[in-house]
C-alpha cells in the first residue's frame, strides 16, 4: 500500500498565473487520478458580442478573450465578416495581417518555452527568453501602437501601414532576435540536465493525439501534421515560405523544440513579407450589414482556433461561436497526468502553454 | 476572401451518435466543436470536423429544430475529447446534455443558461 495524498494545484499557483485548478489524487508521488476546474471567471464575452456590441466594434471586445493571442480572435472574426459581407482585401493588407499575426506567435512561443524553463528550475533562461522576446514586442508597439492589444484588424484592412523606416527596423529586429532565438534553442536541444527534466516527460503519443483531437504544437509535437495554416487559406501562408514542424517524440521537450522551430519560420516568413510587400491600399471599402453563416479557422499560437460567425442583417451579429486551442488539448491533458510522477506536473502543465482566459472568455 | 468548401450533413439527435460511429475516422477527420444556435423557438446543432492536410474543407452535420429540453447526447463514444465543448454547451445553454458535469465553466452563483436568447433579451 502506497502513501496516499491528494494534492491541489490551484486555483492560483506559482507556475501559473491564471486561475485553474487541479486536484492530483497520488500514490507514493505518482498520480493516480486528476480533476481539473476552469470556471473561475467566466466573462460572457459570446453573449457580449450578440447583444452590447454593434458587428463592427465586436473584434474589439473578442480581442480581449485573450491578451496573448488578441489577433487571432480579431483576425477569426473578420475574416468571417468579410465573408459574409463579401470584401476582398488585397495582398498588401494581407501581409500586414500576417506579419502582425507572426509576430504575436513569436513573442507567446518564446514566454510559453521560457515559463518551461523556469518551472524546471532554469530562471535565468526565463529571463533571457523574455529579454528575446522583447524584439518581437518592440515590432509589434512601433507597428499598431500597443505592445499585447494590437486592434489591428479592421473590417476590410487594418488600422495601420508599414513605412520604410519600419521594414528597415523590423528587418534589424528580427534577424537579432534569430540570432538569439537559435542560442536558446541550443541550449534546450542539448542541455544534459534540461533534457533529464523534460525528455520522456508528459508523452503524448502519435496514437493518443489523433484520439482526442489535439491541436497546435501539443499535436504537431507527437507527429500529427495539424496547423490551420496548412489547412485553411485565412492569410497568404504557401507564398511566405511557410513550413509545417513537426517531431515525433512528444513529450515536454519536444513541444519546446516545436515551438522554437515555429519562431524561426515565423521570423523567416516576417522577413520575406515586409521585404516583398506588395503595393495597395491598406483599407478596402465594405458596405452592408453581415447576414448568412460562416466557420472559420486560424491558427492561434495554442493551437486551432475555430469561430462560427452568424448575422442576420442588423447591426448586431446572431451568434459568435469560439473554441480556442485549450478545449482541443485540455482532454489529453487529464489523461497524461494519470501515471505521471507529481514533480513533473509543472512542466507537463507549462508545455501544453494552456490559456485559462481563453477557456473562460 | 477565404472561401471554405462546406459540407452539410443533416442529422436527428436520434441518429447522430450512429452516423458519427460510421463515418468518423480517428486517422482522417479532426473533431474541432460542437456548436448550439438559438434560434428564439429551438435550437440547432453543429458537429463541426476537418480533415487533416486537406485544405478548406469542413464537415457540419447538423440537427435542426431541437426542442430546448431535449436529451443531447455525447458523442464521448466516437471520440473522447468531446467532452470538453459538449459540458461548455451544457452550461451555457442549460441543456440535459449526456454525461455532463454542470458547472465546470459556470460558477453555481452565474446566471443559468447565459447564451439563450431569452436569458439576456428578456422574453
Amino acid at each position: 500500500m502506497g502513501n496516499k495524498i491528494t494534492v491541489t494545484f490551484g486555483s492560483q499557483h506559482i507556475a501559473i498565473p491564471e486561475p485553474v485548478s487541479f486536484v492530483f489524487e497520488t500514490e507514493n508521488e505518482m498520480i493516480t487520478k486528476v480533476d481539473v476546474d476552469v470556471g473561475y471567471v467566466h466573462r460572457g464575452i459570446e453573449q457580449a458580442a450578440v447583444t452590447k456590441f454593434k458587428f463592427n466594434n465586436v473584434q474589439f471586445l473578442l480581442a480581449r478573450v485573450c491578451g496573448f493571442c488578441s489577433i487571432t480572435h480579431a483576425g477569426a472574426y473578420i475574416h468571417g465578416v468579410e465573408k459574409l459581407l463579401g470584401v476582398e482585401t488585397n495582398k498588401r493588407i494581407d501581409y500586414l495581417r500576417l506579419i502582425v499575426t507572426e509576430l504575436d506567435r513569436m513573442h507567446s512561443h518564446l514566454l510559453a518555452n521560457g515559463h518551461v524553463a523556469e518551472v524546471c528550475g532554469y530562471e535565468n533562461l526565463f529571463m533571457q527568453s523574455v529579454k528575446y522576446r522583447e524584439n518581437a514586442t518592440e515590432i509589434l508597439e512601433a507597428i499598431t501602437g500597443n505592445r499585447v492589444q494590437y486592434d489591428y484588424y479592421q473590417i476590410g484592412g487594418v488600422s495601420r501601414d508599414l513605412s520604410a523606416e519600419h521594414i528597415e527596423m523590423i528587418d534589424v529586429k528580427l534577424k537579432e532576435l534569430r540570432v538569439n532565438v537559435l542560442k536558446l534553442r541550443d541550449f534546450f536541444d542539448t542541455d544534459y540536465t534540461f533534457g533529464l527534466k523534460t525528455k520522456g516527460v508528459g508523452t503524448v503519443t502519435y496514437e493518443m493525439a489523433k484520439a482526442y483531437n489535439t491541436a497546435g504544437s501539443i499535436a504537431r509535437a507527437s507527429g500529427l501534421r495539424m496547423d490551420a495554416r496548412n489547412e485553411f487559406d485565412f492569410l497568404p501562408y504557401e507564398e511566405v515560405g511557410y513550413k509545417l514542424q513537426t517531431r515525433t517524440e512528444g513529450d515536454v521537450w519536444a513541444r519546446c523544440m516545436v515551438r522554437f522551430d515555429e519562431v524561426i519560420n515565423s521570423i523567416d516568413m516576417c522577413l520575406y513579407a515586409v521585404n516583398n510587400l506588395p503595393e495597395g491600399e491598406i483599407k478596402v471599402k465594405s458596405k452592408g450589414k453581415p447576414k448568412g453563416e460562416t466557420f472559420i479557422r486560424v491558427e492561434a499560437p495554442r493551437g486551432e482556433c475555430f469561430y462560427y460567425i452568424k448575422g442576420n442583417g442588423t447591426k448586431i451579429m446572431e451568434r459568435v461561436r469560439i473554441r480556442v486551442p485549450t478545449y482541443a488539448n485540455i482532454p489529453v491533458l487529464r489523461e497524461l497526468f494519470v501515471g505521471s510522477q507529481y514533480s513533473d506536473a509543472q512542466a507537463i502543465v507549462l508545455s501544453f502553454d494552456p490559456c485559462l482566459s481563453c477557456t473562460a472568455r | 476572401m477565404i472561401n471554405p468548401e462546406l459540407i452539410m450533413h443533416e442529422v436527428t439527435l436520434e441518429n447522430i451518435k450512429q452516423t458519427l460511429l460510421d463515418w468518423y475516422d480517428v486517422d482522417t477527420h479532426h473533431y474541432i466543436t460542437v456548436n448550439a444556435i438559438d434560434n428564439g423557438e429551438n435550437l440547432t446543432f453543429d458537429w463541426i470536423f476537418s480533415e487533416y492536410e486537406v485544405k478548406n474543407v469542413i464537415h457540419v452535420f447538423r440537427a435542426e429544430n431541437i426542442a430546448y429540453k431535449s436529451n443531447i447526447p455525447s458523442m464521448m463514444d466516437v471520440y473522447p475529447g468531446a467532452w470538453v465543448s459538449e459540458w461548455d454547451l451544457a452550461d451555457m445553454f442549460n441543456l440535459n446534455m449526456e454525461n455532463a458535469h454542470r458547472g465546470m465553466f459556470l460558477e453555481p452563483e452565474a446566471p443559468t443558461g447565459p447564451l439563450l436568447k431569452e436569458s439576456y433579451s428578456g422574453k
